[in-house]
């Protein structure tokens, strides 16, 4: 904790505990040290070392989020034949020995160049509660507000000048109460609205990216700048995830009124729109391909919740497996081409798996105990397939992976610490992921 | 009138049934199950229960199965797009419990993906199969067309491909008129066409949108549309099913719905549907018209409301008879006397108990009273 | 006994006895978790009569709470903080500059109770009230919709709900009944209305509006994360509401309801299937005698009450009816929602947060409060202006918002800012800067877009957007709002020659407040630097002053 003289008229606000006045030390240490959060009351956390971002700077991110969560049986871990294993069979993949569905012929191509865990074995049974924690690493514990990985990722990696910007939620299908939930709550948590993201939604189409007519881009930053300093104060007195998420969205104009035409998606070649598109989920990872190329640091793309079939499940993934089997193939393709996967970490997963057997209504229900996700590039051994359930993918046969041993390897391979705490006396201690949980040896580089 | 149904009795398969065939005397029916093809021998009151044996398999779930009485030929269509042809007589009292399975004699690939169904035209010349894989086609995920014909007409005695006809995928449901004239089909997205078997010409096409959602309230894609077709006895109408718009597409909570179109009309008219008041919600996937041609059977799931399978008296449309299965049912065949009524489906698979899978297939007899 | 103690005392008493009781008296260094079950399953505050003044009450219990997790409340907010976080509460808009020299110039001990009693009998609150109760009760829509609401009554009706105090009760049974018997209550019919015959939606809207309670996730099965929600009640709830359909009279839309049918069963994940019988929360249920199974029922005209056939259609054995009568009567779930709800609205955020979702799974920050405090309301007659008036008057109500210290929020030791609604943004926007042409604001198009822009009614956490940002910093219209062209606020000062004073009155007229030293200076300098351009300058620290965050939340 540093030592280093602040203004004192900043400490004598009116709270006379020694605790206040530590927060409040700590949180000036924060705001003057320019990289730090002062996102919320929560925010007031020592903040992870410099070094340590700097030395993991360049890193990237694309999360193809399959929301509703997708079915291991008809995708990543197929049981061809058995009770539980649906109408599809299974076809060899580049990775001797490794079977997928045949819906996905484009990626077992390409298998050598995957990591795959197929022993996913996690808790929450619900949407919000299982995304909170795939997407966290962690369940709530209210009020303090774990951060979306993509925050994190932001946070270490991102520039907070940079114009484009780091973390963009690519939202094609916006609908479905459960996941829309999850979206109203609140992303960076502790580390600040700052650390959010830029999200859009099933159109393209940025509005008010144009100057004010007759203003000129100087007068347009000036009076920014003179609004940012006339908040100043009162932002420092709401550590309110509100009141910075509203703070925060002004710092993000300028970069969004530069880094518009990105978001052109009719800007980009025929031909890259016909590899992954028509389909709109397929239009927003090409997006995040090429924001991530252009500076972002961590692009999700959500699905929506088509994925959630607890009706049709066979008759709706025949269509949605065969588009996410092109798309993973082309991405992974393209930024090998381009030479990025090296330092670009793809993950594919949805928030738990699906019931080997079938309801009623020819669906599949919600799975946590055994299921399946595939990962691909930067810091992981590519060509990995980890863990196994047994014969009809009822039970993990071994080497169960819980959402914080994912953590754990995820942010491994980001060159990241996962047991970096965020620390502050009279507080509980928080870690990156808890429970000292270890990265998966086996699947880093 | 009214009808009501006296259920006989019930049998239980390893997986579901999908489809069954039952033979003219109703002393033996033949079931596509999820896992293969099964035999049953039916009771009457002087015999005990027998239990289902699996006589042969395909590559995946077992779609369709129809019987060819005086050739003593068993066809079955299968997910995994093939055609097979078995030779009863071979099986008759032979293939039991842990003898061998009964090998096809012909075996053709007929699809690229799933035979969604098969119909077998009642002079028994003509099998028509429809496929079709749902692949995004646009934006807004319409489906695109497909690769290859998605309706095939085969020869019924040798697997050889006789007319082969363009449908947007998924083609889920086909049916023959009682004159093995015409040949009817219907798709994923409400699509329904008629063709004549001989000329193999298209003779009508036209689209319902009431069996097809779109997936706003959770994704963005298609689901439902037509799930069964048959012609009415007189060959004029043509009657289609499957659920109406659902609030939620993944609560599969649509109306229970069947709609009357008089296919000759150009345009294409819709005569008659369920009456609103008398339907409950969940999948229709069967139709069968009694002999008699005075009413017929609309089942499938009960998702909400009182039956899953209803009667419907053919001049009013009225719901004059229904029943509450406790199943989904997936397939309704009347006897050729029309006294029994048969009935094919299965129930959500149950959870595994003690390493194994409980049974959750079903085939039941209903007596009819009218 | 009770007549020995001055009052305040006793409650004093009465409280420590109870908390005592429960075993969260101080000496008890760990609080309890929280029992996570409905609270009627515990007898609430057993020896806390009623009849006490609950603002008293919730003082007391809130301190309580200070106390057993060791927060310091902040400071009391002084006189102009007030009457701008209550302008804003309670009529929707930021007080004129008049307004809150006229209250600061009074000098009564008792000026913030009496500004509390104006406020609240006006005819802005009532128009306030009413806009929040309907993002509440329907939603943010399109234009189209918003003129229905208008056209069908349904804003007029809840304006005169909250003009005449009408008892919440009343108000819910009316609207959930949807059978106005005078012309006044006509528009009550909407709430259903609007829903077009989707009886599922009208179940799940019923649940969350009327009861606090989300039951959307018990369609398919039981409620998989507070047990006390069951499919059954799912079902059952939508049955009292299956007979209905809408229908257009001369009188405007209504509901008819049929005698028969609505008899159904719903199916689990499993296949089995269960009769949908009339049954709600906690059990509440109807007795109806269901049709043998092969009875086909017929409808008859003596079923109904009238057979007048303009008359949408009313049975004699109305399920719509049977839910008002013994579901939701005295339902202790009716005044524990608004009693949060209100709660919520004044506080900013729920004793449950949030505040729909009162079930095992969100307990309570203040259990034993939100049952006295729904006890006390049911008791008073559902009397809302009272509970409003109870709330602005607590302490609580009363702190500033500046939170330097660290509390978990739902301690309520800081009052917390509270996001504007869009129609409490541009009211205040349109108060202030006084355009010329306010109706290009007032427009319906306009308010409709603005409203979906910023949706958020009592949201669980608000967090901001790009599109939100991008809007307030190049939007056509905010341009035009804060240009000295448009504002007649801006015209009455642009004559000012003095830019210390001009800097002081815009400061005033927009935040309420004088500037500092250092905003001061650095307003000067950007004037400054535009000495040229002084309209420019003005337009630029307006822009800056409406949209800053002190503005934009109500704090």
């Amino acid at each position: 904790m540093s030592t280093d003289s602040k203004p004192e008229e900043m400490l004598n606000a009116p709270c006379g505990s020694i605790d206040h006045r530590l927060h409040r030390r700590l949180f000036l240490q924060g705001s003057l040290a320019g990289a730090a959060s002062v996102a919320s009351f929560q925010s007031l956390f020592s903040v992870p070392a410099f070094a340590e971002s700097a030395k993991a700077r360049g890193k990237r991110c694309i999360l193809l989020w399959l929301c509703g969560a997708p079915s291991q049986f008809e995708t990543w871990d197929p049981k061809p034949g058995r009770p539980s294993g649906g109408p599809f069979g299974s076809i060899p993949t580049s990775l001797p020995g490794v079977h997928l569905s045949e819906l996905m012929p484009k990626t077992a191509s390409i298998m050598d160049q995957l990591t795959l865990v197929r022993s996913m074995s996690t808790e929450p049974k619900e949407h919000l509660q299982a995304i909170d924690a795939l997407t966290r690493g962690e369940a709530p514990r209210p009020p303090f507000t774990r951060p979306i990985f993509g925050s994190v990722l932001a946070k270490q990696f991102g520039q907070l000048d940079s114009p484009v910007p780091q973390f963009v939620f690519l939202d094609p299908c916006p609908e479905g109460n459960e996941f829309k939930a999850f979206k109203a709550s609140n992303w960076a948590g502790w580390l600040g609205a700052e650390y959010g993201p830029v999200r859009f939604g099933g159109k393209y189409r940025i509005e008010n990216v144009d100057l004010p007519v007759g203003m000129n881009p100087t007068d347009h930053s000036e009076r920014e700048a003179l609004r940012a300093f006339l908040s100043r104060k009162f932002v420092n007195d709401h550590q309110n995830p509100a009141v910075q998420s509203y703070n925060a969205v002004f710092e993000r104009v300028k970069g969004l009124m530069s880094s518009a035409p990105l978001f052109d998606l009719s800007k980009l070649p025929e031909s890259d729109r016909a590899k992954y598109g028509p389909g709109i989920f397929g239009m927003h990872t090409l997006l995040a391909r090429h924001l991530i190329e252009n500076g972002s640091t961590f692009v999700m793309v959500a699905n929506g919740m088509p994925w959630d079939c607890h009706a049709f499940n066979h008759e709706t993934h025949q269509m949605l497996v065969p588009e996410m089997d092109r798309i993973v193939f082309h991405l992974i393709n393209d930024l090998k081409a381009r030479g990025m996967l090296d330092d670009t970490l793809v993950l594919v997963m949805g928030e738990f798996g699906r019931t080997p057997w079938l309801n009623e209504a020819r669906g599949r229900d919600h799975y946590p105990n055994a299921w399946s996700m595939a990962m691909a590039g930067c810091g992981l051994k590519p060509g990995v397939v980890y863990g196994s359930t047994d014969e009809d993918g009822i039970a993990v046969n071994d080497n169960p992976v819980d959402q914080r041993r994912l953590f754990a390897t995820i942010y491994t391979a980001l060159g990241l610490d996962p047991h970096e705490s965020y620390d502050l006396p009279g507080f509980p201690t928080f870690y990156r992921v808890e429970k000292d949980a270890e990265p998966i040896a086996e699947l880093l580089a | 009138m009214t009808i009501e149904l006296e259920k006989i009795d019930r049998y239980s398969f390893p997986s579901g049934v999908l489809d069954f065939a039952v033979k003219p005397d109703g002393r033996r029916m033949f079931a596509a199950c999820l896992d293969g093809i099964y035999e049953l021998p039916l009771a009457d009151a002087s015999t005990e229960k027998a239990m289902p044996h699996r006589i042969g398999r395909h590559g995946s779930f077992v779609s369709s199965v129809a019987l060819i009485e005086s050739t003593n030929k068993l066809l079955t269509t299968s997910y995994d797009g093939t055609f097979h042809v078995r030779d009863l007589a071979k099986a008759d009292g032979v293939s039991r419990e842990g003898k061998e399975e009964l090998a096809p004699q012909i075996a053709e690939r007929i699809h690229n993906f799933w035979s969604w169904d098969m119909a077998l035209s009642p002079d028994h010349r003509f099998v028509a199969s429809v496929s079709g894989q749902y692949l995004v086609g646009a934006e807004d995920y319409t489906p695109s067309t497909a690769q290859e014909p998605t309706v095939k007409i085969i020869d019924a005695a040798t697997g050889r491909q006789l007319r082969a006809f363009d449908m947007l995928p998924s083609v889920q449901c086909v049916a023959f008129d009682i004159s093995s004239r015409y040949v009817a089909a219907g798709n994923l997205m409400g699509d329904l066409a008629v063709w004549e078997v001989e000329s193999g010409r298209q003779l009508a096409h036209w689209r319902t949108k009431s069996f097809t959602s779109w997936g706003i309230t959770k994704s963005h894609c298609y689901i439902g549309g037509v799930f069964a077709v048959s012609f009415s006895p007189d060959s004029q109408s043509l009657v289609a099913a499957g659920m109406g718009d659902m609030r939620d597409p993944m609560a599969g909570n649509g109306r229970q719905l069947w709609q009357r179109f008089d296919w000759r009309k150009i345009p294409v008219e819709m005569k008659q549907e369920t009456i609103t008041t008398q339907a409950g919600e969940g999948l229709m996937e069967t139709l069968a018209w009694h002999p008699s041609g005075a009413h017929f059977v609309m089942a499938g799931r009960l998702r909400g409301g009182k039956w899953n399978l209803g009667v419907f008296d053919t001049e009013s449309g009225q719901l004059i008879g229904e029943a509450k299965t406790g199943m989904r049912i997936t397939t309704a065949r009347y006897s050729p006397d029309g006294e029994t009524l048969y009935l094919g489906g299965m129930q959500g698979q149950p959870k595994p108990k003690e390493n194994r899978f409980p049974d959750f297939g079903y085939f039941e007899r209903y007596r009819v009273k009218s | 006994m009770l007549g020995m103690f001055p009052r305040c005392l006793l409650v004093t008493a009465l409280l420590s006895q109870f908390l005592s009781g429960i075993g969260i008296c101080q000496d008890v260094a760990k609080p309890k978790e929280q029992p996570k079950t409905i609270s009627t399953a515990i007898e609430p505050w057993p020896s806390l009569p009623l009849g006490l003044d609950p603002a008293h009450v919730i003082d007391l219990a809130l301190e309580h709470g200070y106390r057993e997790h060791s927060v310091n409340p902040s400071s009391s907010i002084d006189d102009a903080f007030f009457v701008r976080r209550l302008y804003l509460d309670l009529v929707g808009r930021v007080p004129r500059p008049i307004e809150v020299q006229e209250f600061l110039k009074q000098t009564e001990s008792t000026k913030r109770a009496a500004l509390i009693d104006q406020l609240l009998v006006s005819d802005e609150h009532a128009e306030h009230l009413a806009e929040v109760l309907d993002a509440i009760l329907i939603g943010r829509t399109n234009v189209d919709q918003v003129k229905k609401r208008t056209d069908s009554g349904w804003i007029a009706y809840l304006q005169n709900a909250v003009h005449d105090n009408r008892p919440w009760s009343q108000v819910a049974r009316e609207v959930v009944l949807a059978r106005p018997t005078n012309p006044k209550a006509r528009g009550a019919s909407w709430y259903l209305y609007s829903r077009k015959d989707k009886h599922q939606d009208i179940a799940e809207a019923v649940s969350k509006d009327i009861f606090g309670v989300r039951v959307d996730c018990a369609q398919c099965h039981d409620h998989p994360l507070a047990d006390e929600i069951k499919q059954k009640h799912y079902w059952g709830l939508v049955a009292f509401f299956n007979r209905s359909k809408n229908v257009d009279t001369p009188e405007g839309p209504r509901i008819s309801e049929s005698a028969i049918g609505g008899f159904s069963d719903f199916a689990n994940l499993e296949g089995s299937s269960s009769p949908n019988e009339l049954i709600f929360l906690e059990d509440r249920y109807v007795d109806e005698m269901r049709p043998a199974k092969d009875v086909k029922e017929e409808d008859r005209d003596d079923l109904y009450v009238s057979v007048n056939a303009s008359d949408p259609k009313v049975p004699k054995f109305s399920r719509r009816e049977q839910f008002v009568e013994n579901v939701l009567a005295d339902h202790p779930l009716l005044g524990k929602a608004m009693v949060n709800r209100l709660w919520g609205w004044m506080m900013g955020r729920g004793l449950v947060h949030p505040v729909d979702s009162i079930d095992s799974f969100h307990p309570a920050s203040h259990p034993q409060l939100l049952d006295w405090l729904s006890r006390d309301f049911a008791s008073s007659g559902y009397d809302v202006r009272r509970l409003i008036k109870s709330l602005a008057s607590t302490k609580a109500y009363q702190l500033s918002s500046s939170n330097i210290g660290n509390s978990d929020p739902k301690w309520f030791a800081t009052a917390l800012p509270k996001p504007l609604t869009a129609e409490m943004l541009q009211r205040s926007m349109l108060v202030i800067l006084e355009p010329l042409n306010p109706g290009k604001w007032n427009a319906i198009e306009h308010r409709v877009a603005f409203a979906n822009l910023f949706p958020d009614v009592l949201a669980e956490e608000s967090i901001a957007n790009a599109a939100q940002g991008l809007w307030l910093s190049n939007g056509e219209s905010i341009t035009d709002l804060v240009s000295v062209k448009q504002s007649r606020f801006l015209q009455s000062i642009v004559s000012v020659t003095d830019n210390a004073v001009l800097i002081e009155r815009l400061f005033y007229g927009i935040l309420g407040r004088k500037p500092d030293i250092d905003e001061i200076s650095q307003c000067m300098d950007y004037m400054a630097k535009r000495a040229e351009r002084r309209y420019a300058a003005i337009e630029g620290m307006s822009w800056a002053l409406i949209t800053s965050a002190e503005f934009r939340f109500n704090h």
